[in-house]
């Protein structure tokens, strides 16, 4: 036998207790194989976990910059508005960015340092001063040179969440407050730098320190525990997932160092939630909670965050106010007595209110506008690029704007719904607002309730334009100058004809009357039925296709003469994009809700450039343009000049389709076009006009937003003629109810009106003269 | 009877007071007030500061079609052109919307186009209908290849500003660069 398990035999017990005991030993070993093998396979899954970690991004989107310039129009009340959207605070001596101090008219900010598509934006302390609502001085605060131009950090108004709605500001380790780092460490884990993932003796001593104190005041798990908690498990106590805890604590110390485990745990932490969304980490719950990046908070705002990652609901700043106060000051009490602060620095932390904002800004506040932004992005990036990458994506949108026209429309709605006895909360509305030089979109309005997320009726709401399509009609006409002027009779008389489904077609006016002959410009501006008919007839309803097309519209069109009376149907965009190319004097330009996307880090990405072509005769649209003038002056928008200044030019036209179920209007001024809308869901008559719904919006939102009062300049070959509406000829100025009216140069009448006396014989008898020497 | 005769009177006086009649090819060069044609703000406090035309872009300058075109940067009036008829008159232009020019100009000379695109319609924000900054936006995208849109731009230019002036007539040689292609 062999000696060596010779004298094994001879060492060994009975045969019985021999057999158990290697079945012991067996299922030891086996068990140890088993136990071994799953904490190789939980290390793998620590390491693959945490190496192919890179936590998806949602793109962030940003409103306009403010740009502040001397000579601009902003009121001080605008501008602190501005400046507390995006967490500015009051400070009696602003020292970092982000902070600001009011004397009078005059503020002191110190603006935050940005990456634009056209180059970092540095962080400028500076100094403007107002007088009558308008920037007059702007100047650099220390080397009070004059500024020309000063640009603010963008308002986050939303993210495009991946589908598991998580959200991250990530922060890298040498970019958090140092304070913060050492309050962490002091509550959750103290032996954090020395132990490898888990540390017994403080676990120990945590269940001693909170029996002391009689509450749970520091915590057994270390950061490494919470971290892999917080990534990997879900959210059961029991003993299994606590060993798996364990485990994996170990395993993660095994492969990263301590600093990359801190950096994980400080972007990972839950530390709150926002109706769907879940905040996860510093650098979000900072601006969750205070509005603000993590390096401008203050010690008791550091300490209120480290308080939070204990119970994020239990310790919720805005639902327990006290609790969560409690516990702050505890934190601060233990940061006091580690030295990290002084008495002085504790004291008035412990004053200080917990400095959390009512609600959070920047979650999809404007969701109308947020689902153009998706349409633009979506023809040039996938879904998985936007919802992981971190993208920031700078839009055109301008808060003010949007804010206004968000009030105008919910407000003139339930006012309306209310006059008229409809049953509350059916009556809808939708508005967009642009400026019109760089078709920029400033505000689109989806209905009645701002942030309801579904129905946008801005965009997909498909009604029917009615009267707002005829400029199109008379823009066709005036195209041909010889035959069209603005004072060429019509025949406002009744007509009938089978359209081209072979029905009869027989239009009425809106009063049910024939107004005979009319000079053109009146049937435009009072929106005459009859007489646009004959006009759209005469021109050819292919011509009037071709120049809405020309205006941007993309949707087919009917070719049938109920076309010129708007029988066709259209979103709020397609007749904001359509009225733009009349606003901009015959240029074309597709709107546009976003300028330029970024990296996460700042780096250009790509640019949404202007793009222009010239579609119609800029003479033509001026004369129409004009004729819109009198529309709002003395037409059917006639009651517009309630709501806003009668100084301010205004260009406009209202809108009521078939049976009154749609109450549209359009107009601009100088600078910026809006159009709005007013109808029922179910598209049953609302039984307003153009004027009676859309237009008060549209007054509301012009009203509050500002618009330039200048008038528009005529082209080269257009003049402006005074024009005596009792025989459209020519008059002056000093005849009694005479109106200016636009002519290509040639055009106008020649004869002159009674009504000029001696004066118009004077002029007529000067034009012979002139004559004759040309 | 009374009404022409005080008519006749009326001319014959205004005859020997030798009024001023309007209308093309005068002698004197009508002075286009700018400031009319690109009021951003009708009541602005500032100061304008007004800004010369900058020298051709090479782009204007330069014939970089492939086609053999004859040259048409010629500064010398055409023909048909009266001599006197064109102005020079500098545009006036807001500081913020200057200062953001001269950057833009200096990043195209350093070749970062697109970024002095931005610019210019950041100061086009400022100063929607100033003719030099939409000029300037036609010259840059004409640099850049796009010929099409710079045309496009140079119309739009030319809405803003007198027909007679030496923008104008620069607005229209991009233009016709656009047509040759």
């Amino acid at each position: 036998m062999h000696p060596w398990l010779g004298r094994l035999k001879r060492r060994l017990p009975s045969p019985a207790a021999r057999n158990w005991r290697w079945l012991l030993l067996g299922a030891g070993v086996f068990a140890g194989l088993i136990a071994w093998a799953y904490a190789a396979y939980l290390d793998s899954v620590v390491y693959t976990k945490f190496e192919g970690k890179r936590w998806s991004l949602p793109a962030r989107v940003y409103a306009r910059p403010l740009e502040l310039y001397p000579g601009m129009a902003l009121s001080p009340a605008q501008f602190i508005q501005e400046l507390r959207d995006l967490g500015f605070y009051e400070a009696p001596n602003p020292a970092i960015s982000g902070s600001y101090k009011r004397q009078g008219n005059v503020f002191h900010v110190i603006t935050r340092a940005t990456a634009f598509w056209d180059g970092k934006e540095p962080s400028i302390p500076f100094e403007v001063e107002f007088a009558d609502n308008i920037i007059v001085d702007l100047r650099h605060a220390t080397s009070s040179a004059a500024l020309d131009l000063v640009r603010f950090d963008p308002l986050q108004i939303g993210s495009i969440y991946p589908a598991h709605n998580e959200d991250r500001v990530l922060v890298k380790l040498s970019d958090v407050p140092p304070l913060l780092i050492k309050a962490l460490l002091a509550i959750e884990d103290r032996d954090f730098y020395q132990h490898h993932g888990v540390a017994p003796r403080s676990m120990f001593r945590a269940f001693f320190a909170n029996l002391r104190a009689g509450g749970t005041v520091q915590g057994g798990s270390t950061i490494t525990q919470q971290l892999v908690k917080n990534f990997f498990l879900s959210n059961e106590r029991t003993l299994w997932r606590k060993a798996n805890e364990i485990v994996m604590a170990l395993a993660l110390e095994r492969h990263y160092g301590k600093d990359e485990i801190l950096e994980g745990y400080l972007n990972e932490i839950y530390l709150g939630q926002d109706g769907t969304r879940a905040i996860h980490g510093f650098g979000l719950a900072s601006q969750f909670y205070f509005g603000r990046p993590l390096n401008e908070l203050r010690p008791e705002h550091v300490a209120l965050l480290v308080a939070i990652v204990k119970g994020p609901s239990l310790y919720d700043p805005r639902r327990h106010k006290q609790r969560a106060r409690q516990r702050r000051d505890l934190v601060l009490e233990t940061l006091l007595t580690l030295g990290d602060i002084n008495e002085a620095e504790a004291k008035r932390a412990h004053a200080a209110d917990l400095g959390v904002t009512k609600t959070a800004m920047g979650v999809n506040s404007f969701p109308a506008f947020i689902d153009i932004v998706r349409d633009q992005l979506k023809r040039d990036y996938h879904e998985d690029d936007l919802t992981s990458d971190g993208l920031q994506i700078f839009t055109t949108l301008d808060p003010a704007v949007q804010r206004a026209a968000d009030r105008a429309v919910a407000t003139r709605v339930q006012q309306i719904e209310k006059a008229k006895r409809m049953p509350v909360g059916r009556l809808q509305g939708a508005a967009v607002v642009v400026n019109i030089d760089g078709a920029e979109l400033l505000a689109v309005v989806g209905g009645r309730d701002p942030r309801f997320e579904g129905f946008n009726r801005a965009r997909d709401a498909v009604r029917q334009i009615g009267s707002l399509v005829k400029p199109a009609v008379y823009l066709t006409a005036l195209q041909d100058s010889q035959r069209f002027t603005a004072v060429t009779p019509l025949e406002d008389t009744a007509l009938s004809l089978k359209g081209g489904d072979g029905k009869l077609w027989a239009p009425e006016n809106y009063d049910h009357e024939e107004h005979g002959t009319v000079p053109l410009y009146k049937a435009l501006a009072h929106s005459y039925n009859l007489s646009t008919a004959h006009l759209g007839l005469e021109v050819g309803v292919p011509a009037v296709v071709k120049t809405l097309q020309a205006m941007g519209v993309t949707r087919p069109l009917p070719p049938y003469p109920s076309l010129l009376l708007g029988a066709t149907a259209l979103t709020p965009m397609e007749v904001t994009q359509m009225y733009h190319t009349l606003a901009n004097g015959g240029f074309r330009t597709p709107l546009r809700a976003i300028n330029a996307v970024l990296t996460s880090d700042g780096k250009p990405l790509q640019h949404y450039p202007l793009s222009i072509e010239k579609v119609l005769d800029s003479s033509a649209v001026y004369i129409v343009n004009n004729i819109l003038q009198d529309a709002v002056r003395e037409g059917t928008g006639r009651s517009l000049y309630n709501i806003i200044s009668p100084s301010l030019a205004v260009a406009g036209k209202t809108g009521t389709s078939n049976d009154l179920r749609d109450s549209w209007f359009a107009g601009f001024t100088r600078d910026r076009l809006a159009v709005t809308w007013m109808g029922l869901d179910d598209d049953r008559p609302a039984k307003l006009t153009g004027a009676e719904g859309a237009m008060k919006i549209w007054g509301d939102v012009i009203q509050q937003i500002g618009a330039q009062s200048g008038s528009w300049t005529p082209p080269d070959n257009v003049e402006l003629v005074w024009i005596d509406p009792d025989n459209n000829s020519r008059a002056d100025e000093y005849c009694a109810g005479a109106v200016q009216l636009a002519f290509m140069t040639g055009t106008a009448p020649t004869e002159y009106s009674p009504c000029t006396g001696i004066r118009g014989t004077v002029d007529q008898t000067f034009n012979w003269f002139k004559g004759l020497f040309q | 009877m009374m009404r022409n005769f005080l008519a006749i009177a009326g001319i014959m006086t205004c005859t020997m007071q030798g009024c001023a009649t309007s209308g093309p090819a005068t002698n004197t060069a009508p002075i286009v007030d700018f400031s009319q044609r690109s009021t951003s703000y009708p009541e602005s406090p500032e100061p304008r500061a007004a800004a010369s035309l900058p020298a051709p872009t090479p782009a204007e300058t330069a014939l970089p079609d492939r086609h053999a075109a004859p040259a048409i940067e010629s500064s010398m009036p055409t023909p048909h052109d009266a001599p006197a008829a064109r102005t020079h008159a500098p545009i006036a232009t807001h500081p913020a919307a200057l200062a953001l020019l001269n950057e833009a100009m200096r990043q195209e000379k350093s070749g970062e186009l697109e970024i002095a695109a931005a610019k210019l319609e950041r100061a086009l924000r400022i100063e929607p209908r100033n003719p030099l900054l939409w000029h300037q936006l036609a010259a840059l995208r004409l640099r850049q290849g796009q010929t099409q849109l710079a045309a496009n731009l140079a119309q739009k230019s030319n809405s803003y500003v007198a027909a007679n002036t030496d923008l104008a007539a620069r607005n229209q040689r991009i233009i016709d660069r656009a047509r040759e292609r």
